[in-house]
């Protein structure tokens, strides 16, 4: 998969994420991040020189099965004759292995994902680094440089990158003055293989988690596996019999790594006794070693006498050194695993619990397990991360439901909008309240000028009534001459609270009267019947303001009579006069105070709406 | 903790800008939504004041339509719009027309004279007059009546009525009238 570089612009980087997490199921799959030798399901391939093992680990059971043998494989060549990968039947050999083992259910488990693990026993090679980066204790970029530029970290522009991979291998345990590290080299010859590994799992979407490892590193590391927990690396010479080399590493007095190369078989399969004795004795001379123990292991089934046998020379000089033989193929470790190699056991073993633990076997926890054929730091970057994905994944389906969340949300406001729109509020034009509020105040004007004219213009004081009541206080039947009569309206009370006059109506009337008629006229002093007479009138004329009858109105009478002849006239002769005997003075008052319905508004008519 | 160059796109693009987005649409459907809340609110409010409104139009509109109030106030504002003095001379003059001058005649008109007790007591806007008729009662009574009826803004404050010396029995009958009358004005606008 073509990966964008790490300075490329976010918004691709992104696009990138997003297409990764669609088309792959590594945002699901922890597999795809995880180590081939975490993968639950693991293939572990051991290439020596002189063959090869194939076995099948259940991680979860710990049970082992022999592997698929690996095809012949043969390459196709570009129009220049150089190898351009696997031709078309290579290529459909191995995805039917792969094919098989994925649907095989015999290794205890339908396998979702598969870790192969290819040891490299074939051959290895060490070198020393430019002596600038030496003594440079930063491994991890020193080993991105030696990975990306090995000629500059080997200082060696005749180094061809095509030739083999290189990795660091730190010497731990060291001081500050001794050599730091060294390069490790193993074949690209089966690069073509593992990369058809990863294109058939990422092809089908499948976690297939191949690496390439140094089998002489895995087995450097793992020989604290074989011995006693006890067991010390001090001054130690170990050499790892491999099928056509023996590893040689060799350890100081504090147990650190001081020297790691490979002896090449040139004589036979294994080296002889003299061989061993000079490669002993010259590089416990060139390290300064005193007197070193002795380590022999074989991954080749020699056993130990045999081993034995191959130190003699060596021994017969140095009798007093303490040595140990070890036949790795019998170790309780191998047991169960495929022609009980020991290279692939040491892989599976697992790195150090105890931080006190061997420089040896520490390196087991990263760089004994390097993946020669894997991506630098700088390129693995490239990819991203579970997490990421996960962030990317869990991102997406909240922008998701945030976006149902906005959209419901946004649906429900635009019901609310519609409801309203159609609600009769909506439709009501902007100044209709206005218009009928300006209606209204037309209106209440209109009230308060009827109800300020009908208040002022009610009838509560006419002359042509003024004059019947005159006219009926009298008998109609003669007998009186009016000398004077006068009617009068005034305003005594006022109510300041209701804004309300008072109202006295006044009827003073003088003359004379014959006889007959003087007696009648005694009963005009009477109140009762003076009001009697004035709620008549009132009914009769339907002048309400005459009534007396409420209890906001008052009634005074006030009578005089004498006995005296009128005094004759020309109007009136003697004749005439003698018979008006007895004159009078009547003063009839009828008021009503500021709280009945007919006081008097005083208030003018309001021009305010 | 630097982080990668992955994480960092995707915060930006996966989460930081979408829910910015997001955060945007809400916050643009919550303002758009107040906005119509607040609007929808003032057109309720509109609403409620339309109908508070129609409602008391629509009760004074009944009270004004019960009685003719509306052609009352018409002809009351026609009274009382005219000039008082105008309007009483040409009245008593068409009403007088219908007398003799020996039944009854208008002897004196002029500004009542002397203090009232109710014109100085009203805010209303008022005139007061002096009428003197020498004639018969009832002629009187009749000319009072028609007056009073064809002018409803008067308002009678005081009546004397008075016998003059006769020179001979024959020539008795007749009475002076001094009539106080207090008309109602409109307020000047």
């Amino acid at each position: 998969m073509e990966l964008l570089d790490t300075t490329a612009s976010p918004l691709k980087v992104y696009k990138q994420a997003k297409r990764i997490l669609k088309s792959t199921s590594r945002a699901n799959n922890a597999a795809w991040y995880q180590r081939s030798t975490e993968v639950p399901l693991q293939w572990h391939i051991l290439v020596g020189s002189q063959s090869v093992v194939s076995a099948i680990h259940n991680k979860l059971s710990g049970e082992w099965w022999t592997g698929p043998d690996l095809p012949r494989v043969s390459f196709a060549t570009d129009e220049t004759g150089q190898p351009a990968g696997l031709d078309d039947a290579s290529r459909n050999s191995l995805h039917e292995i792969l094919r098989q083992i994925l649907a095989s259910k015999e290794f205890g488990m339908k396998p979702k994902s598969l870790g192969i693990t290819l040891h490299l026993a074939d051959g290895v090679r060490t070198r020393d680094l430019d002596p600038e980066f030496s003594n440079d204790s930063d491994f991890d970029n020193i080993n991105e440089l030696l990975i990306a530029a090995p000629d500059i970290a080997l200082g060696d522009d005749s180094i061809d990158p095509g030739e083999g991979k290189w990795r660091l291998l730190p010497l731990l345990g060291g001081s500050e003055d001794d050599k730091c590290s060294i390069a490790v080299q193993v074949s690209s010859q089966y690069e073509s293989i593992v990369a058809e590994f990863r294109d058939y799992g990422e092809l089908r979407n499948l976690p297939i988690v191949v690496e390439t490892r140094s089998s002489a590193l895995e087995v450097f590391a793992g020989v604290p596996a074989l011995l006693p927990d006890n067991q010390s690396f001090e001054n130690t010479l170990i050499l790892l019999q491999f099928e056509a080399f023996t590893l040689l590493g060799a350890t100081g007095k504090r147990s650190e790594i001081k020297l790691l190369r490979p002896l090449m078989h040139r004589s036979g399969s294994l080296l002889s006794p003299p061989e061993i004795s000079e490669f002993v004795t010259n590089t416990a001379a060139q390290l300064n070693l005193k007197d070193p123990n002795l380590l022999l292991v074989s991954m080749t089934g020699v056993t130990e006498e045999e081993l034995n046998d191959l130190l003699g020379s060596y021994l017969e000089s140095h009798s007093n050194t303490t040595y140990q033989c070890v036949n790795a193929k019998v170790s309780p470790i191998t047991e169960g695993i495929p022609e009980n190699r020991f290279e692939i056991a040491a892989a599976v073993s697992g790195a150090p619990t105890s931080a006190a633990s061997s420089p040896i076997h520490q390196l087991q926890s990263k760089w004994a397990i390097q993946d020669f054929y894997g991506p630098s730091i700088e390129d693995a970057k490239k990819m991203p991360s579970c997490s990421e994905l996960k962030l990317l994944k869990y991102g997406g389906l909240s922008q998701k439901m945030a976006l149902v969340a906005v959209f419901a949300f946004a649906g429900w406001t635009a019901t609310g909008f519609f409801t309203k729109m159609r609600s009769e509020a909506w439709k009501l034009g902007p100044t209709s309240a206005q218009e009928m509020e300006i209606r209204l105040t037309q209106l209440q004007k209109e009230r308060r000028e009827w109800e300020h004219w009908d208040k002022l213009l009610t009838k509560r004081s006419e002359g042509w009534l003024a004059m019947e009541t005159l006219l009926s206080l009298f008998p109609d039947n003669g007998g009186v001459i009016l000398k004077t009569a006068s009617y009068r309206t005034d305003s005594e009370t006022s109510n300041a609270e209701t804004s309300t006059i008072g109202l006295k109506r006044t009827w003073q009337v003088s003359g004379y009267a014959n006889p007959e008629v003087a007696k009648q006229l005694a009963t005009l002093g009477s109140r009762t019947r003076v009001a009697g007479m004035l709620n008549t009138i009132a009914e009769e004329n339907q002048a309400d303001y005459l009534s007396v009858e409420a209890a906001s109105r008052e009634l005074s009478v006030s009578l005089q009579q004498k006995q005296g002849s009128m005094p004759p006239s020309a109007q009136y002769p003697a004749r005439i006069a003698r018979h008006f005997r007895t004159s009078f003075d009547l003063s009839v008052s009828q008021s009503l105070d500021p709280d009945d319905e007919l006081a008097l508004y005083t208030k003018p008519l309001s021009t305010e709406p | 903790m630097k982080t990668s160059h992955h994480q960092q796109a995707i915060i930006a693009f996966g989460v930081a800008i979408p829910f910015l987005l997001i955060f945007a649409l809400v916050g643009g459907t919550l303002f758009g939504s107040g906005k119509l809340g607040e609007n929808h609110a003032e057109k309720v409010a509109n609403l409620e004041r339309f109908e508070t409104a129609k409602k008391q139009a629509y009760i004074l509109e009944a009270t004004m339509a019960t009685g003719q109030r509306r052609e009352e106030i018409k002809y009351w504002n026609s009274k009382t719009d005219q000039d008082f003095i105008q309007s009483l001379t040409d009245n008593l003059n068409g009403i007088l027309e219908n007398y003799d001058s020996s039944v009854l005649r208008q002897t004196a008109m002029g500004k009542a004279t002397g203090g009232s007790t109710i014109s100085s007591r009203t805010e209303n806007p008022n005139s007061r007059i002096e009428l003197s008729f020498e004639g018969g009662f009832k002629a009187m009574q009749l000319l009072m009546a028609e007056l009073e009826t064809v002018m409803p803004h008067l308002f009678l404050e005081s009546l004397a009525i008075t016998t003059p010396p006769a020179a001979a029995e024959s020539e008795g009958g007749n009475l002076k009238f001094r009539v106080t009358y207090l008309c109602w004005e409109k307020p000047k606008a």
